[in-house]
């Protein structure tokens, strides 16, 4: 008894997301194919330097920008925004509380995005990375986004479920509460007052590393550690782990993101650097729970179910990712803490280069900074790590809110394949040519130009990643279009648009 | 935990340690910086740009330059240079101390160089330590002797030419937005106006990249030019065996006089640099006489 109970309350739960949900779930579908667009656009420059070079909105730095607030901001934002209010709702078995008002938010967050981009491609970015949608659409996105997250955090204060609060919550609430405050931190000081000179960057890095590393990894961690208990059907191992890397992460992460070298005061990026170094505690926590909730084998077979294998690749491409990221910081830590170890080290043959010096910046020679490394960490976390999952998480939640299966399995089967050829064709050659780089450029280097032809050819082969990519949010779009299509027309498409059809005829007859 | 407001004050409390540690309080030690004069060369250090080049500004923020270029220049180290400036009554003694710091030079070249007025450099590109202990050798000996420790700059973007030193948070009072960059697809631009002073290069590499940089990956900006109207004023772009006559926007303007406004800064306090008067250079000229 109490367990049709239970399946009639899950029932109502999943109607009342169904509106806004699929609203953000197929928008975010939407900016992820035109993120992809024009990511193929921007690696074709590579190809041509003279390709539509006289059309100023289709040049390389304004397309770049596009893709990547597309996918930042229109996808993965709204799609982990979804997912976190279905969480919410679902954990908690609370009906979503003002299902009207989200809906209208998130309309008007997809217009703030739209109106965002064009103004990035009419020139009008801000020139901060991350940041780049202008000024004046951020007081939309902030008002939509409150009406989402508000109320998700409403039902959350209503949950009825009042069990002790599933580690999957500690991520998303504060996930929820921290996009505002860093949001609207850095409207206030890079747009509203200006602050002067480098601060600008700092600002800059320290809103781009709490979206990347906090938010990102709380919305991703947060719906991995549902998914992967309930599609394996095992129980989570361990609280106190999460527990440990829930505080570590939201207490050192935002420390980091300031890149070594950089024209700031020198503690800023050692500090970074040792954060950067500390983050591998939760990275590995992170790693021993999922490893030891599926098991030795279910992390073998996991592979061939065609939901669990989205939340495997999530969580391989987060602690792989956290691990390549701590790598150069480790070793400069290394390099400090035991400097005989310097000794050694190609880099010692530059004269001067001990850093015992006084007044000299932390040091130069990490394998990072300006290589490609970087925008292959970022591509490795937002599709590898947090896309996957999102993806893993809308194929569970989607067929729960309409009631229905997805309607092509292949097209599901079809995207998971484009997406993990194309995150490793993406990914892959720009950790290469950034290793490249970062050994070329720690020679004692006389000519820049010779070291630039292999990372060049390898921007060109992510061409084929983003072409793959583009494929597979097709397919992802296609399939949850479809799935709204075949339930909500009968009963959503006005009457005088649906007279033709027979079987909407008897739709209405029946209704 | 089990509550949400522990859970917001957790999170409220963790992000604020963040924004008082990464936000407020470089800005209190930097938020409020001047510019400095940098008294050798009677300039104040950075200086507003004007006209187009402040313009231009915004040109290259709307293109995104600032995906493939940086404007940072990064340091390894300094190295030193350790300089003889003024012998003092007990030049051989001096000249002896000399020699044993530094028994690379011949007695000639010392006693030469102890001799001259102008300065003479007996240590080249030492770490501090050495530079430091010479230094003490030879002011032992006393009578008025008098040394000087020369820092000088070094690293890769140092060698590249990309700067003569590293830049500095100073560097940057005037600009907005601050376009530091993350990438280096193309090299540093920091010192660009310096080791390409030439506009019409400029316009050209703008217009056509590789045909000014062979191989270069940069896409090209034409829509920053026209049909050239008016001869005098025109860029000739050869590309293949076409010649194209075009003329810079207002903004293709505006850009490369922003480009050419890119100079690598001044010695300031905060990053030791050698005098803009260089020494004599010692040490390669009197080989000859060292081998004697």
């Amino acid at each position: 008894m109490s367990s049709v109970l239970t399946e009639n309350r899950i029932k109502s739960v999943n109607e009342s997301c169904r509106g806004p949900l699929m609203l953000m779930f197929i928008s975010a579908a939407a900016w992820l194919v035109i993120s992809a667009v024009f990511a193929c656009l921007a690696s074709v420059r590579f190809h041509s330097a003279g390709f539509l070079a006289d059309v100023s909105w289709l040049t390389y730095g304004r397309v770049h920008a596009a893709s990547m607030n597309a996918l930042i901001y229109g996808f993965a934002i709204q799609a982990g925004l979804a997912v976190a209010t279905w969480l919410i709702c679902r954990i908690g078995k609370a009906r979503l509380a003002g299902a009207m008002v989200v809906t209208i938010g998130a309309g008007f967050w997809n217009l703030g995005v739209t109106l965002g981009l064009m103004g990035i491609l009419c020139g009008g970015s801000t020139g901060f990375e991350w940041f780049e949608m202008p000024g004046q659409v951020n007081l939309m996105l902030l008002a939509a986004y409150i009406s989402v997250a508000g109320f998700a955090l409403v039902t959350f204060h209503h949950r009825r479920n009042r069990d002790e609060l599933y580690p999957s919550l500690w991520f998303i609430v504060a996930a929820l509460f921290w996009f505002p405050w860093i949001f609207t931190t850095a409207n206030a000081l890079l747009i509203g007052a200006p602050v002067r000179g480098t601060m600008q960057a700092v600002v800059a890095w320290w809103y781009a590393n709490n979206l990347a590393a906090v938010f990102f990894s709380f919305i991703g961690v947060g719906a991995l550690f549902y998914f992967i208990p309930k599609v394996s059907g095992r129980n989570l191992f361990s609280r106190s782990y999460l527990l440990l890397a829930f505080w570590v992460t939201a207490i050192v992460a935002p420390f980091g993101g300031i890149p070594a070298d950089a024209p700031v005061p020198a503690w800023m990026p050692s500090m970074s650097t040792v954060a950067a170094v500390l983050m591998l505690v939760p990275v590995l926590a992170i790693a021993m729970t999922v490893h030891s909730t599926l098991g030795q084998e279910k992390c073998m077979t996991g592979w061939s179910d065609s939901n669990l294998k989205f939340f495997l690749f999530g969580a391989l491409a987060f602690v792989f990712g956290g691990m390549l990221n701590a790598v150069g910081p480790a070793l400069e830590v290394v390099n400090h803490v035991f400097p005989p170890l310097y000794n050694g080290s190609p880099a010692a043959e530059v004269p001067g280069l001990g850093g015992q010096i006084e007044g000299t910046p932390f040091s130069q020679d990490n394998f990072v900074q300006f290589t490609l490394l970087t925008p292959a960490l970022a591509q490795l976390a937002l599709y590898g790590f947090l896309g996957m999952t999102l993806f893993g998480a809308i194929y569970h939640i989607v067929p729960q809110l309409m009631g229905d299966d997805m309607p092509s399995a292949a097209w599901k089967e079809l995207h998971w394949k484009a997406s993990v050829a194309g995150v490793a064709l993406t990914v892959v050659p720009l950790i290469l040519g950034g290793i490249y780089q970062g050994g070329q450029w720690n020679e004692s280097l006389r000519d820049f130009a010779a070291t630039t032809g292999l990372p060049v050819n390898m921007l060109r082969a992510g061409l084929l990643g983003h072409l793959a990519l583009l494929l597979g949010a097709v397919l992802f779009l296609a399939n949850l279009k479809l799935i709204y299509w075949r339930k909500c027309c009968p009963c959503c498409v006005p009457s005088f648009l649906r007279v033709a059809g027979g079987e909407s005829k008897t739709a209405e007859a029946s209704s | 935990m089990n509550r949400g407001p522990l859970l917001f004050l957790g999170a409220f409390f963790a992000l604020s340690l963040s924004w008082f540690g990464i936000i407020l309080s470089p800005q209190l030690q930097i938020g409020s910086q001047n510019p400095s004069d940098a008294a050798d060369l009677g300039i104040r250090h950075p200086a507003p740009r004007s006209g187009d080049a402040h313009a231009g500004l915004q040109v290259y923020r709307a293109a995104g330059c600032v995906y493939c270029h940086s404007q940072q220049v990064g340091q390894g180290g300094v190295i030193f240079d350790v300089a003889l400036t003024k012998a003092g009554i007990f030049a051989d003694d001096v000249a002896n101390a000399i020699l044993r710091v530094n028994s690379d030079l011949g007695r000639a070249v010392v006693s030469n160089g102890v001799g001259n007025t102008n300065g003479f450099i007996f240590m080249r590109d030492v770490d501090f330590e050495t530079a430091d202990h010479a230094m003490k050798r030879v002011g032992e000996v006393g009578g008025n002797v008098e040394t000087a420790l020369i820092p000088k700059p070094t690293g890769r973007d140092i060698k590249l030419g990309w700067g003569a030193r590293r830049s500095v948070a100073r560097d940057y009072l005037y600009e907005y937005p601050v376009q530091l960059g993350s990438q280096r697809i193309g090299p540093d631009l920091t010192n660009i106006g310096n080791r390409r002073p030439d506009a019409a290069w400029h316009y050209r590499h703008l217009y056509a990249p590789n045909t000014v940089i062979g191989g270069s990956a940069m896409p090209g900006y034409r829509y920053l030019f026209e049909e050239a109207d008016k001869e005098e004023d025109a860029v000739t772009v050869k590309i293949g065996d076409q010649e194209h006559r075009v003329v810079p926007t207002e903004k293709g303007r505006q850009l490369v006089a922003y480009l050419l406004s890119l100079r690598n800064g001044p010695r300031l306090f905060e990053t030791p640099m050698p005098k803009q008067v260089k020494p004599q250079p010692a040490i390669a000229v009197a080989d000859p006489a060292g081998a004697q």
